[in-house]
């Protein structure tokens, strides 16, 4: 049966209240009778001892009377007598009367017949005595006095009886009522104990009920958010209670799991499971707040991931996730317990080293992550190398501002991804100021490329063989407004690093092709010239079409220009977009040259696979082979295979006509270099080679 | 021989039935009857006995007005003197004892010797004689006509009649009528209550009835047979015989009512005492006195003297006195 707590709560109560009404009024009820009883059975005792009283008193009014009469001391009148008497006797009749009307038990209506009887004879001989009666025989006092007695004995039998019975009946009456009281009593007494244990037993249960309730919300409070509210609760609002702590649990849980995962969202990387930035902002945020001084000094790596963008780009963005937990992984194994790791950027990493004694103690921490992280990694089949720069700040005392931390981190990173890559570099002063420098110098930059301040100047390639120029090589010079013409040795690395690569390709590019139309229309004999293209730049689909776009519009040809690539192009395998690139581009009829080679990485095999059409000698390779055997041994060798390869060679950087003649000895007749002539602007170039006319229609001498 | 065998067993029969019958058939003897019969002559009433008792005690109905009739029938001695004679108006001795005027309603002749068959013929002698109350009755009559309460009370009491001679003894009879002994111990016992007298009592009881003979003559509830005997006692006094030849020297049988209260005995007061009395029956009277045939010695002992004695007491009233009325003063 359903029922409600508050029918539960109130029920017995209202049961209970009833209860003890009806015993109350049951008990006073039967006390009221049973006194109600007794008062008018009290009443008629009283009212019947009274009449016997009256009798009494009338029979001794009676005797008094009569005895006055017959001590014969007084003549009294018989009418008077007879008055007197009659009154007296009709007193004592009355009284009589009384008794008889009161007289309801048989005892005493026995004991009246016999008073009766007394009476009445007592009267007859009286009244013989009293002369209202004559009669020759006249009763004796003796005989009247014996009457008399009997009349009174007769009388005190009723008086007792009466008395008896009223004290019998009396107490019988306040039995019974006791007796019923009693009844009355434990009855409604046995009926409270039931109803009461039931009450209880509800009580209890519902008491349990809420204990249950109470406890489960209890461990919420305490955040177990499993209420264990697992048995079936009754349908009333307890139960209600219950399914909604058990729901209101299940919910806080599923919440707080929610609340977790979103914190760690908030918190962490996805992809390597690192700290995120926020996570780092606050791990800083929480240890300058809590730094003291006796706290050693922190150590903040900012590190970044060397030719990750060309591993994502030549791998897709999954080998670049592969490399991302990789770089995570190294780093997790090379920290210390109380360091964290947090990734920021794309490839940008951030470790927090607490307590650190010194700065070779991150310098070796640094050495041992940056080795860690440039360990091969393979990736379908192939392995990969990747490195890692490393800018190290320290939080010292007075360094609060945790963008600014970062900051210094990161110039340190800049500077030492600027020394070149996989090296770690320390903030300093000097750092700043270096940086704050390139950042000047980068904003120069910008403006610059607006302006039209980045030129192509062009130096000249020729055949020393027969003195036949070859083609010039489009090399980027910016005329610095105040610095005068800086050399791309300033500002190149700063535009490439800095996304400005494409925007300078393309002024070179467009300047190169605008120069060598200019220079063909003003009938300068020109066959070609080298543009250097960057290897994120052949990756970038659309660079062919780009070229021919161009090479069109200024009415020129493939053959025309020479597409110049870094020899470490070629140090990725088939999965590169570069190598596709370079092929497209050689089958458009682009010669393709590998620049600074020998310093790359370039495999033979890939060097005979794209069969390019020719190879620039590294200037480290030239300078000074007219001196050092060793060098000119290597020199040789490249010149060797170059030639044995079937690809031409043009040696870089030639300065002096020693290492003309020597590389001219070694078999490189192609060169460049201010041994020929020193880059030149696009006008000047008109000038250099209808100066060098003259000369070469004379033969040169053999 | 048949016939007399029969005869004699019937004799003894009627001899033993009473025995058989025990005490209580003989206790019943003395039974106190319940009422006074009172002659048609001189009918009962209240206000008759009233005006008797008044006069009874009035001694204006004496010549010297210096005796009443309670004078020498003194309540406190159970209605007698306790003299052996009294003295009378002329301050001599009377020839007698004065008997008791308890329970003589019932008696059919007045005085020692009888000669008065009522009581308003026996109230003539001692108020009229000179040695007695000295007076005439026509010198009471006048005299208590001077009372205007007298005259009023006679009128009350005798309506029709007034004072008289006649009244004034119809109601001193009528008054010495109502006077009955009083409750004794022994009419409780003769009630059945067993314990009311002592053991001696009862004893004395048996001897009265039995051994003693005395109920021979002490008959009845007033322990009288109302008649006549010699008892031998040593008198020269006729008695009984001033009246009846064949009765000289017989005396009245007094009623025995309150006996402890009237010595001294006797009609000539001659013995003092109860147990005098009692020695005197024992002896069987004085020899040379006169005697009726019952009057012989007796085998008692000292203790049936006793008994007899106790006995004899306990027909003492529990209440004898009486209280006296006011007399009229005019």
């Amino acid at each position: 049966m359903f029922l409600s707590v508050t029918h539960k709560i109130l029920g017995p109560i209202a049961l209970l209240i009833a209860i003890g009404a009806a015993t109350t009024a049951l008990i006073s009820h039967e006390a009221v009778r049973a006194h109600d009883d007794l008062q008018s059975q009290e009443e008629r005792a009283y009212e019947f001892l009274f009449s016997v009283e009256r009798t009494q008193k009338a029979l001794v009014a009676m005797e008094e009377f009569s005895n006055g009469i017959l001590s014969f001391n007084r003549v009294v009148p018989a009418p008077t007598v007879a008055t007197r008497y009659q009154s007296l006797l009709e007193t004592l009749e009355t009284d009589i009367q009384a008794i008889e009307n009161l007289a309801n038990e048989p005892a005493v209506v026995e004991s009246l017949t016999r008073f009766s009887g007394a009476v009445d004879a007592w009267r007859q001989e009286l009244e013989i005595a009293l002369g209202l009666t004559a009669r020759a025989a006249i009763p004796t006092r003796i005989r009247l006095d014996q009457l008399r007695h009997r009349a009174d004995h007769a009388l005190a039998e009723i008086y007792g009886t009466a008395k008896t019975g009223a004290l019998t009946r009396s107490s019988m009456k306040s039995e019974s009522y006791k007796a019923r009281v009693n009844t009355i009593f434990h009855t409604m007494m046995a009926i409270f104990a039931v109803f009461g244990f039931f009450f209880l037993l509800f009580g209890r249960r519902l008491t349990r009920s809420l204990g249950h309730v109470a406890r489960s919300m209890e461990r919420i409070r305490k955040g177990d958010f499993d209420p264990g509210i697992e048995r079936e609760f009754s349908k009333d609002e307890i139960g209600n209670i219950a399914r909604g702590v058990q729901a209101f649990g299940e919910t806080l849980k599923a919440l707080t799991k929610a609340n977790e995962r979103v914190k760690h969202l908030a918190m962490h990387d996805q992809l390597t499971g690192l700290a995120n930035r926020r996570a780092l902002e606050e791990h800083l945020g929480a240890m300058i707040a809590g730094r003291t001084g006796e706290t050693g000094r922190a150590a903040l790596f900012h590190i970044d991931l060397d030719r990750f963008k060309q591993v994502n780009d030549m791998y897709g963005h999954a080998a670049g996730d592969e490399i991302l937990r990789h770089a995570a992984q190294a780093m997790k194994t090379k920290r210390r317990p109380d360091d964290l790791i947090a990734r920021i950027g794309g490839d940008e990493f951030v470790v927090v080293l607490k307590e650190v004694e010194s700065e070779e103690v991150a310098a070796g921490i640094a050495e041992r992550m940056i080795a860690s992280i440039s360990s091969p990694i393979e990736i379908w089949n192939d392995v990969v190398n990747v490195g890692a720069s490393i800018g190290i700040a320290f939080l010292d005392g007075a360094e609060a501002d945790i963008e600014r931390i970062l900051a210094n981190a990161d110039m340190a990173l800049y500077i030492a991804k600027g020394a070149g890559r996989g090296r770690y570099s320390f903030y300093s002063a000097e750092t700043r100021r270096q940086f704050e420098t390139d950042m000047s110098l980068l904003r120069e930059l910008r403006t610059g490329l607006e302006n039209g301040e980045i030129i192509a100047y062009f130096q000249p390639q020729i055949d020393v063989a027969n003195n036949r120029l070859i083609g010039f090589e489009a090399l980027a010079r910016w005329a610095h407004p105040t610095r005068g013409t800086l050399g791309p040795g300033h500002f190149l690395s700063l535009a490439f690093d800095n996304g400005l690569g494409d925007r300078l390709s393309d002024i070179i590019v467009r300047e190169a092709i605008s120069a060598l139309r200019d220079w063909r229309g003003k009938g300068l004999d020109i066959p070609c010239v080298s543009v250097n293209f960057a290897a994120k730049q052949l990756r970038d689909n659309g660079l062919t079409e780009y070229l021919d776009d161009a090479l069109f519009q200024a009415g020129l040809s493939p053959d025309d220009i020479t597409i110049e690539v870094l020899e470490s192009v070629l140090f990725g395998d088939d999965a590169d977009p570069a190598h596709a690139t370079i092929s497209q581009l050689k089958r458009r009829g682009y010669r393709i040259e590998l620049d600074d080679f020998g310093t790359g990485h370039a495999s033979i095999s890939n060097l005979r696979k794209f069969r390019v059409d020719g190879v620039k000698l590294d200037r480290v390779f030239v300078t000074g082979v007219d001196s050092d055997p060793e060098q000119e041994m290597i020199l040789r060798t490249l010149i060797d295979l170059c030639r044995n390869l079937g690809i031409g060679c043009l040696a870089e950087g030639v300065e002096t006509d020693a290492e003309r003649s020597k590389l001219l000895a070694l078999g490189c007749s192609r060169i460049q270099g201010y041994a020929v002539a020193k880059p030149m602007a696009r006008n000047e170039v008109i000038d250099w080679v209808r100066s060098r006319e003259g000369p070469r229609q004379r033969p040169e001498a053999v | 021989m048949y016939k007399i065998l029969i005869g004699l067993v019937f004799v003894a029969g009627l001899l033993v039935a009473p025995a058989i019958s025990s005490q209580h058939d003989i206790r019943k003897d003395f039974e106190r009857p319940a009422r006074i019969e009172f002659p048609d002559a001189s009918p009962y009433s209240p206000q008759i006995a009233a005006l008797g008792k008044m006069l009874f005690f009035d001694p204006r109905l004496s010549g010297a007005q210096n005796m009443s009739c309670a004078t020498c029938h003194n309540p406190s001695f159970g209605w007698e003197t306790p003299v052996a004679r009294a003295i009378g108006a002329l301050n001599q001795p009377l020839d007698r004892h004065a008997p008791t005027v308890e329970n003589l309603a019932e008696a059919p002749a007045l005085f020692w010797d009888g000669r008065a068959a009522t009581l308003e013929e026996q109230a003539v002698g001692p108020i009229t004689h000179p040695k007695e109350m000295n007076a005439t009755l026509e010198e009471v009559v006048s005299r208590l006509g001077g009372i205007a309460t007298y005259r009023r009370l006679f009128n009350v009491a005798f309506p029709g009649e007034g004072l008289s001679r006649d009244t004034v003894l119809r109601a001193i009879a009528t008054y010495q009528r109502t006077l009955r002994s009083g409750w004794s111990s022994f009419d409780d016992w003769v009630q059945g209550d067993d314990a009311a007298i002592s053991e001696a009592a009862k004893r004395g009881f048996d001897l009265f009835v039995g051994a003693a003979n005395c109920a021979g003559c002490h008959n009845g509830w007033a322990f009288t047979d109302h008649g006549f005997h010699a008892v031998g006692i040593p008198s020269g006094d006729p008695g009984r015989g001033a009246i009846d030849p064949d009765s000289m020297g017989m005396f009245k049988t007094p009623g025995l009512r309150n006996v402890a209260l009237r010595a001294p005995y006797m009609h000539d007061g001659s013995i003092a005492t109860l147990r005098g009395v009692l020695r005197h029956y024992q002896r069987g009277g004085v020899g040379t006195a006169r005697r009726d045939m019952s009057i012989a010695p007796l085998d008692l002992t000292e203790d049936d003297i006793r008994d007899l004695q106790a006995f004899l007491e306990s027909l003492t009233a529990h209440d004898p006195h009486v209280r006296a009325p006011a007399l009229p003063a005019e």
